[in-house]
């Protein structure tokens, strides 16, 4: 589904991503762990086509991600792609239901923004702002966010990294539902819940 | 999400930069108007000021002989009173205004000297300087007096007086002037020429030059070439100091505002700018999450823009009612504009509404450019 090749990212003389190689299948959960610096958060973004490598290459089904133009790799971000961020990334000025329709491709019409907060146990939390929530209530919404416009491949930027353990291993059982229903989940981690989730652990070397 | 509906939001989440980005649109808004209205009261009272100074060009015949026109005050050479009318017939735009046909001669009067200054009833206006009338217009059978001439005569108003022989009415003694005014008996033209037995005759046809913009010019010679082909038989001459003080003073008040006007709206500019790209700054994350979903530049920047937009339209309306609401208040107690300026003036809503979205989009074009173009993953990476 999903493969990059010898992709590296330097920043001027900074290497922050070195060589790294990976294919992802359909249907998989791959965990990435690494020390801090070693370029997890760096290989997430270029593998979601918000961050052009300085060699190599990452294929989506196939197809060149960065030989295609921004407008081609905004709407693979908005159909295919769902990201969470370890610091939700929500719209504060938005509604928590707003937050999920923004992203939704017929934002005005659908229902799904709607049933997934519900699914996610946040229907009482529909007209309430980010900083109205928990934690990890907040990272719920960006998970329904993700999910909103049922794309394959979920990419995940420590999302449990602020939560209590309890929202810790919640979040992982929505991400493992996705998985479970077909989907793809990469997940950038330091924790260990996603040992039990993932189907494969990558290692992540800090560039020397 | 409709964008006006997320541009509404952002504006009431972060009300402060909304709130003065508003007031800088209306404040340029406004104070354009306040400086419109402001220049044309100024440009106005400064008509008025040189309109009473009276007029400044005298023409006179080929023939006159001029030290004794500039001894005496007048030409002794006279010239038929239809002359001034070849201005009329005329295509071109010339710098003469307010024509007017005078007869003037000294004469004893009570064994003072005294200076007859028959005034036409109407003034003459060459096509396309028809103006309000600067002359004051004397009545048949009636005389305004000089101050001077009334005190040495103990000449009150109403009284009737000789003059060469015919009797006249004093309708008004005018106030000191301080001038060759003091010994002049006005009259009527028709009056002047019957007691001068002058009958059809003027010997000066008195004007005022228009306006010259170019500063490079020389109006004494271009008012010149103009007389040449209109009355070659005559010669014209500028009052200089009056001519230059007039002008000064005209460019003084175009130049303070044409300054004034653009540097408060440049200001206004700048600060809507500064507060766009603050306002950017801010979003930066709000930004990248944007991308993240797959919004493209178009709809990055429209909410940007779209904001530029809308606080336009919202400091148009606001800053018409600012700008009015002053002037109405203040207008003429602190500027001196006459209250007669002073109006809810729908023209200038409409230019606001035109203008104002224009200008706040292009004071936050830069910033909005900076939106589309800055790297989401720049954001995004640093995260936590």
């Amino acid at each position: 589904m999903i493969a990059c090749k010898q992709v590296t990212k330097r920043f001027g003389a900074v290497t922050a991503l070195a060589p790294f190689d990976l294919e992802v299948a359909s249907g998989e959960f791959i965990a990435i762990k690494g020390a801090s610096g070693s370029g997890k958060t760096t290989l997430l973004l270029t593998l979601g086509g918000m961050l052009r490598p300085s060699d190599g290459a990452v294929n989506f089904d196939g197809s060149d991600l960065y030989a295609q133009s921004p407008a081609t790799r905004a709407d693979y971000r908005a159909t295919e792609v769902g990201f969470v961020f370890q610091m939700f990334h929500l719209v504060p000025y938005l509604g928590v239901e707003e937050n999920v329709r923004l992203a939704a491709r017929n934002g005005a019409m659908t229902q799904r923004p709607r049933e997934l907060l519900e699914q996610f146990g946040l229907g009482h939390r529909l007209t309430h702002t980010p900083g109205e929530l928990s934690a990890g209530e907040r990272q719920r919404v960006a998970l329904a966010r993700a999910l909103v416009n049922e794309p394959r491949l979920i990419l995940a930027d420590e999302p449990t990294g602020n939560l209590d353990p309890e929202n810790d291993r919640q979040v992982f059982g929505h991400l493992a539902e996705f998985h479970r229903a077909g989907g793809t989940v990469i997940v950038v981690t330091h924790g260990s819940t996603a040992d039990e989730f993932a189907d494969r652990i990558v290692n992540l070397k800090t560039p020397v | 999400m409709n964008p006006l509906t997320l541009i509404l939001k952002e504006m009431g989440h972060r009300k402060v930069n909304a709130v003065f980005s508003l007031l800088a649109v209306a404040i340029a808004v406004g104070g354009s108007i306040i400086f419109h209205t402001a220049f044309a009261g100024s440009l106005q009272r400064t008509k008025r000021i040189q309109r009473d100074m009276g007029q400044n060009l005298r023409i006179v015949s080929k023939d006159t002989d001029l030290a004794h026109f500039w001894d005496e005050g007048f030409s002794k050479t006279t010239f038929p009173e239809n002359w001034v009318q070849s201005f009329t017939n005329i295509n071109d735009t010339i710098n003469y205004s307010h024509l007017s046909a005078v007869l003037k001669w000294k004469v004893q009067w009570r064994r003072s000297p005294a200076m007859i200054y028959g005034l036409a009833p109407r003034e003459v206006a060459p096509p396309g300087r028809k103006k309000p009338i600067m002359i004051t217009p004397v009545k048949k059978g009636t005389v305004l007096l000089g101050n001077a001439l009334a005190e040495i005569h103990n000449v009150k108003r109403d009284e009737t007086v000789t003059v060469e022989g015919d009797k006249f009415s004093v309708a008004r003694v005018l106030s000191e002037k301080g001038s060759g005014a003091e010994i002049r008996i006005y009259m009527h033209l028709a009056d002047a020429q019957s007691v001068l037995k002058r009958e059809g005759l003027i010997n000066e046809i008195q004007a005022l030059d228009c306006y010259c913009a170019d500063e490079t010019q020389d109006t004494l010679v271009l008012l010149r070439e103009q007389l040449a082909p209109i009355l070659p038989q005559a010669q014209v001459f500028r009052m200089q100091d009056m001519a230059e003080a007039r002008e000064k003073q005209r460019r003084d008040i175009e130049q303070t505002f044409s300054t004034l006007m653009p540097a408060v709206i440049i200001l206004c500019g700048v600060i809507v700018g500064v507060l766009a790209f603050v306002n950017t700054r801010a979003r930066r994350q709000e930004i990248g999450t944007l991308r993240a979903l797959g919004k493209g530049s178009g709809e990055i920047a429209a909410l940007f823009l779209g904001k530029a937009l809308l606080l336009g339209v919202v400091g148009a309306v606001g800053g018409f009612a600012l700008g009015t609401g002053l002037l109405f208040g203040w207008g003429n107690e602190v500027l001196q504009i006459s209250p007669k300026l002073i109006a809810w003036d729908f023209e200038n809503l409409k230019w606001a509404l035109l203008l104002a979205p224009v200008f706040a989009a292009l004071a936050s074009f830069i910033p909005a450019m900076l939106a589309v173009t800055q790297d989401p993953a720049d954001t995004l990476r640093h995260d936590g």
